[in-house]
C-alpha cells in the first residue's frame, strides 16, 4: 500500500474510541479523592471504601458527633480529620482534646501544631504544614525530648505522609517501654520535616526542622487502664498467651507472649473485640501502626466502657522458626522454599538496578529487609510495592527494586511463610 | 483549575490522549490504562498548572512521562544512537503502525504528538520539554524512516 495511503488509513482507524473511555474520567477523580484522603489520614487503601462521604455521614447521622462539630465550632477541621478513626472521634465526642495553637516556620516551610491528644502510651499531634507551592507532601518525624534536652526513651514517633494546608494527625509518638512513661509537665518536640513533589517520584528531600515546647495538659497525662488476662491459646498448632489488653482513651492494646516451644513465630493476627452490644472494636490504630512485636494495637473501648469484651481471631501468619530466609537467583529465579502462595514471576536489570516480581496471597510483604552477597543488609521497604491484581485472582503483585545492584543473587529475609484464615473464629472471653 | 473544571478538560481531550498512547504504546489495553494513570496523575497535581491554557501541553508531558515509565518496565528500547544505517529499509518494509511502534521512543513521541493526535510543533515541544529546533529535527529524521512525506500543511 501507498504510504500516504496508509498514514490517512491509519488516522482514520485511530477516530475509534475504547469503550473503558466512557467513564475514564470519574474513574479518576474518585481514585485521586480516596488519595488524598488517604495521605491526608494515613490509612491502607482498602479501608477507605465510602471515605467521601464519611464525615458528611457522620456528622449528619451522629448526635453527639455532631454536637461536638458544631457546639466547638474550631473542632470542626478536627472532626474531618478524625473522621475515619473510630477511637479519636470518640475523643473528639467527649472533648477529650488539648488546644496547642503553636506555630513555627523554617526554610520556607511553616506548621502549625494545632491540637493534642495523649493518654499514658501514646500522644497524637494534630498539624497543618505549608510550605513552597511545588510539594505536593509533607513527612513530618519527631523526637521527644525533656527538660534538658535528653530523648524521652521508649518512645518512638510514627509519621503520617499529609498534604500542605489541611489539617491532620500527622504525628503520633508511641510508648514501648517497659512500665509506665514518666511525662514531663512540659514537652519538648524535635521535629523534622521532608517535602515530596510529584514531578519527581520517589524522592523526599529534608525541608525544615521545627522545635516546640508544650505544657501536657493534666488529666491527659496518665490516663489508661490494664485488664490483666493470662489465658494461653492453641492457635494455628502453636501456643499464645493473651497477658492483657490494655485501654487507653486513644488507642488499645491486647498484649500476647508466645511460647518459646512453637515451631512458628507469630507474625501478624487478624482479629477484632466485641461488646456486649455487638459494637466490634478493630484491630489497628489511627497512626496506620497495627503492632508493636507481640503487643497489637485496635480500636479502644475506653469511653464506651462496655462491661464484657470478647476477642475474635480471624487469622495469623507465621513464620517457620527454621526458615527465616530464602535466596534467589536473579538470573534463573531459582530459590529455596519460598512462603506459601509466594510465585517469583520475573528479575529484570534496567541499567544498575534491578527489578523483582512476584505474587503474593495476602497484602503483606512477605519480605522486609535483604542480604547482599557481600554480607552487608539493607531494608527493602523503600523499594517494595505491592498492589492488588487487577484480574479477580485475589493475589497481589509486588515488586522489589534492586538499586545500584551488581550481583546475582539476593537473599530475601522472610515476614512469614504460612497465612490461614478462620472459616470460623476463635474466641476468647476477656471478661 | 477546580476539580469540576479539570473533569471537563479531561473529557473534551481523553480521545486524543487515548489516540497518542495507542500508537505509543501499541496496545488498546495499555492505551487505556496509561489514560486513566494520566488524568488521575492530574487530578492529584492540577494545583501546579498555574495557566490553563497550556492544559493540554501539561497532560500530554503527564502522559507521555506515564508512557514511558510503561515502555521502560517492559523492556530496553533502542535509542536514536543505536539506530542501524539500514535502518530507513527496514522500517520500510513495516506496515506503518509497526513502523511507528518500533521508532525509537524519542522519535516515537514527536511524530505521534504531530501527525496523529494533531499537535503543532510548538504545542508538541511545549508537552515534551524540548526547544522547537530538537522537535523539528527528530520530526524529520522520523519521516524520514518511515518514509512519510508530510509538511507542517499535513498535520492533524
Amino acid at each position: 500500500m501507498d504510504r500516504m495511503l496508509e498514514y490517512e488509513t491509519l488516522l482514520a482507524s485511530l477516530d475509534a474510541q475504547a469503550p473503558g473511555l466512557d467513564d475514564l474520567v470519574p474513574r479518576a477523580l474518585a481514585r485521586a479523592r480516596r488519595h488524598r484522603v488517604r495521605r491526608r489520614l494515613g490509612v491502607p487503601a482498602a479501608s477507605l471504601g465510602g471515605v467521601a462521604a464519611a464525615f458528611v455521614l457522620l456528622v449528619n447521622l451522629s448526635v453527639p458527633f455532631a454536637r461536638a462539630c458544631s457546639s466547638v465550632p474550631v473542632l470542626r477541621d478536627l472532626a474531618a480529620a478524625v473522621a475515619l478513626s473510630p477511637t479519636l472521634r470518640a475523643a473528639v465526642e467527649h472533648d477529650y482534646v488539648q488546644p496547642l495553637g503553636l506555630r513555627a516556620e523554617d526554610n520556607g516551610f511553616a506548621v502549625e501544631l494545632s491540637y493534642l491528644m495523649a493518654d499514658r502510651g501514646q500522644l497524637v499531634l494534630f498539624a497543618v504544614f505549608t510550605g513552597p507551592e511545588e510539594y505536593d507532601a509533607f513527612l513530618p518525624t519527631a523526637r521527644l525530648l525533656g527538660p534538658n534536652g535528653e530523648e524521652l526513651p521508649g518512645w518512638s514517633a510514627v509519621g503520617t505522609s499529609v498534604v500542605p494546608g489541611e489539617l491532620s494527625g500527622a504525628l503520633t509518638l508511641i510508648y514501648s517501654g517497659e512500665g509506665s512513661p514518666a511525662l514531663p509537665e512540659t514537652l519538648y518536640l524535635e521535629c523534622a520535616v521532608e517535602c515530596y513533589d510529584d514531578d519527581r517520584p520517589g524522592e523526599w528531600d529534608a525541608a525544615a526542622r521545627f522545635t516546640f515546647s508544650f505544657p501536657l495538659d493534666e488529666q491527659f497525662r496518665d490516663q489508661g487502664t490494664t485488664m490483666e488476662v493470662d489465658r494461653w491459646l492453641e492457635v494455628d498448632g502453636n501456643r499464645i498467651r493473651v497477658a492483657a489488653l490494655e485501654i487507653a482513651p486513644t488507642h488499645a492494646r491486647l498484649v500476647l507472649e508466645q511460647d518459646p516451644a512453637n515451631g512458628e513465630e507469630l507474625r501478624g493476627l487478624e482479629f477484632w473485640l466485641e461488646d456486649e452490644d455487638g459494637v466490634r472494636y478493630e484491630h489497628g490504630s489511627a497512626s496506620g501502626l497495627s503492632a508493636m512485636g507481640d503487643s497489637y494495637l485496635l480500636e479502644s473501648p475506653w469511653f464506651a466502657q462496655p462491661e464484657h469484651l470478647t476477642l475474635h481471631i480471624a487469622g495469623a501468619r507465621w513464620l517457620d522458626k527454621s526458615m527465616s530466609c530464602v535466596t534467589v537467583d536473579l538470573d534463573t529465579l531459582e530459590s529455596g522454599p519460598l512462603p506459601e502462595g509466594v510465585t517469583l514471576t520475573g528479575a529484570q536489570r534496567r541499567g544498575e538496578d534491578v527489578e523483582l516480581s512476584y505474587t503474593a496471597p495476602v497484602n503483606q510483604p512477605f519480605l522486609s529487609r535483604i542480604t547482599l552477597p557481600d554480607g552487608s543488609e539493607a531494608y527493602a521497604g523503600l523499594g517494595l510495592t505491592q498492589r492488588p491484581e487487577e484480574d479477580g485472582s485475589g493475589l497481589y503483585r509486588g515488586y522489589l527494586l534492586l538499586k545500584d545492584y551488581p550481583y546475582d543473587t539476593v537473599t530475601l529475609q522472610l515476614n512469614w511463610t504460612r497465612t490461614t484464615d478462620f472459616a470460623q473464629p476463635l474466641t476468647l472471653d476477656l471478661s | 483549575m477546580t476539580d469540576l473544571e479539570l473533569a471537563h478538560r479531561a473529557e473534551e481531550i481523553r480521545g486524543r490522549l487515548y489516540r497518542t498512547a495507542l500508537l505509543y504504546l501499541g496496545g488498546e489495553a495499555a492505551a487505556l490504562d496509561a489514560v486513566d494513570e494520566t488524568v488521575y496523575r492530574a487530578f492529584l497535581s492540577h494545583r501546579k498548572l498555574r495557566q490553563p491554557e497550556h492544559f493540554a501541553t501539561w497532560i500530554t508531558r503527564i502522559l507521555i512521562n506515564v508512557c514511558n515509565d510503561e515502555l521502560r518496565r517492559r523492556k530496553r528500547e533502542p535509542s536514536m544512537a543505536e539506530l542501524p544505517e539500514t535502518a530507513a529499509e527496514q522500517f520500510d518494509a513495516l506496515p506503518l503502525r509497526d513502523a511507528v511502534e518500533r521508532l525509537p521512543r524519542e522519535l516515537r513521541a514527536v511524530v505521534v504528538l504531530r501527525y496523529f493526535s494533531g499537535y503543532t510543533l510548538a504545542e508538541t515541544a511545549e508537552a515534551l520539554g524540548l526547544p522547537p529546533g530538537t522537535v523539528s529535527t527528530r520530526q524529520r529524521k522520523a519521516l524520514s524512516l518511515l518514509r512519510l512525506e508530510l509538511g507542517d500543511e499535513k498535520e492533524v
